[in-house]
């Protein structure tokens, strides 16, 4: 397997096309995953905890590199930034089973030294608690919507292929079925205050 | 140039700006019209928006599936090397096991016929005493054997191959004994000697099974290589 350095990986990242994206997380994956891993055990989790925190982990990190909230500086390591990411999640997912909590969050937020890179554990979770990752807003859309973008936008299909997908009767009826769904998602995302 | 002038293709029209789908001079213009209507410059930002949610959805999508895959991936490999190693264990131990059993384990063969027909002319009351010395020799044998007394074996087996008025089964029975004898005597060379006469043995009357075939043949080699 090829070895990215970090800013590589942050570059990858920032191509916004799946295929170096990928890449990018595969490298991730075998860099942190036995780290996170270790880190729900000693906080009592188990496999498919670690699991899940994981896919978190790395959304969340994609996130922030995208929205340009993560900058790589000269003494930051992905590595450590992970890190701090999977500890805040964990620490927040303890929360509806452990009363100590509140005692975390206290600590934390008295805690005179941070890593440069650490994101503010109070951010991160209430960020965390009010946003819906970007694909489950999107699957709020009906399955036959949710095709007809993936085929329009992933795939650039043009409306009369669409139509031919679909079964419809021409493109100026995939057209009006695209603008339908487009206006959807518009709605749900006004709904959720994710558009003014 | 102009600006379309129902609904559905000012949101093409829109949506192909967003998607950098025009035309230079068709750019131009657009953002000429962003510049006047402020109320299409909001739709615009609302189409950016949701393009850009949808994109990051497709994103996300194909991460989960990566991520998903890599562990996917881990866990048949933690699945698959245990499994392997019991496999290979049990492989081991049963090997381990049969090869401890050949090497130790003392050959057997079946009862001889236990009665006076030793020789071809028998009697059984009035039987000649140097049938009755082979007879005595044969069964001392046994017992030195049993004994562990190889040397004494090995001198009443020949004792009993001496004669040439043996039956086949009888004089068969004695040469497994003496294989044995010598085997364990340490006089490999004449046992494997004798052994050879059996490997392809047809019509031997006296029948040795298998197990106790290779129990002789693995110890007469593992004695050589030892």
């Amino acid at each position: 397997m090829a070895y990215f350095t970090d800013h590589e990986i942050i570059e990858m990242i920032l191509k916004e096309e799946s295929r170096s994206q990928n890449a990018a997380i595969e490298q991730l994956y075998h860099q942190n995953e036995k780290v996170i891993t270790q880190l729900v055990f000693n906080k009592g989790g188990n496999k498919s905890d670690a699991r899940d925190l994981f896919q978190d982990m790395i959304i969340i990190f994609l996130k922030k590199v995208r929205s340009g909230e993560f900058l790589l500086n000269e003494n930051a390591k992905i590595s450590t930034y992970l890190y701090a990411i999977a500890i805040n999640l964990s620490l927040k997912r303890n929360q509806s089973q452990n009363s100590s909590y509140q005692r975390n969050l206290r600590f934390l937020e008295n805690q005179d030294q941070t890593m440069p890179d650490d994101p503010d554990p109070l951010d991160l979770m209430i960020e965390k608690e009010m946003d819906m990752r970007s694909l489950e807003i999107f699957k709020m859309l009906d399955y036959n919507d949710q095709e007809l973008l993936r085929a329009f936008i992933e795939e650039k299909l043009s409306m009369e292929e669409i139509a031919v997908r679909f079964g419809y009767e021409n493109a100026d009826t995939a057209k009006n079925r695209k603008y339908r769904a487009v206006k959807k998602l518009g709605k749900i995302m006004r709904r959720l205050k994710l558009i003014d | 140039m102009k600006r379309p002038d129902n609904k559905m293709e000012e949101h093409e029209w829109i949506e192909r700006y967003a998607l950098g789908r025009m035309s230079v001079e068709e750019n131009l213009h657009f953002e000429d019209e962003i510049k006047k209507d402020v109320q299409l410059a909001q739709e615009l930002k609302e189409l950016q928006e949701t393009y850009r949610l949808i994109k990051e959805a497709f994103l996300e999508e194909s991460a989960i599936s990566t991520i998903q895959r890599l562990q996917a991936d881990d866990s048949g490999i933690s699945k698959t090397v245990p499994l392997y190693r019991y496999f290979f264990l049990a492989a081991a131990s049963v090997t381990i096991l049969f090869i401890s059993y050949l090497s130790l384990s003392m050959p057997e063969f079946p009862d001889s016929e236990n009665d006076f027909t030793v020789v071809r002319s028998t009697n059984a009351t009035t039987m000649p005493p140097d049938q009755r010395i082979i007879f005595d020799q044969f069964f001392e044998g046994q017992a030195h054997i049993v004994e562990g007394q190889y040397v004494m074996a090995v001198r009443n087996f020949e004792k009993v191959l001496e004669s040439d008025n043996l039956r086949p089964y009888f004089r068969e029975a004695a040469q497994w004994h003496l294989i044995v004898a010598y085997l364990k005597s340490g006089d490999l060379a004449r046992a494997q000697q004798l052994y050879k006469r059996f490997e392809d043995c047809v019509e031997c009357e006296y029948q040795v099974s298998s197990v106790n075939r290779w129990k002789i043949w693995w110890q007469i080699h593992w004695k050589n290589l030892v």
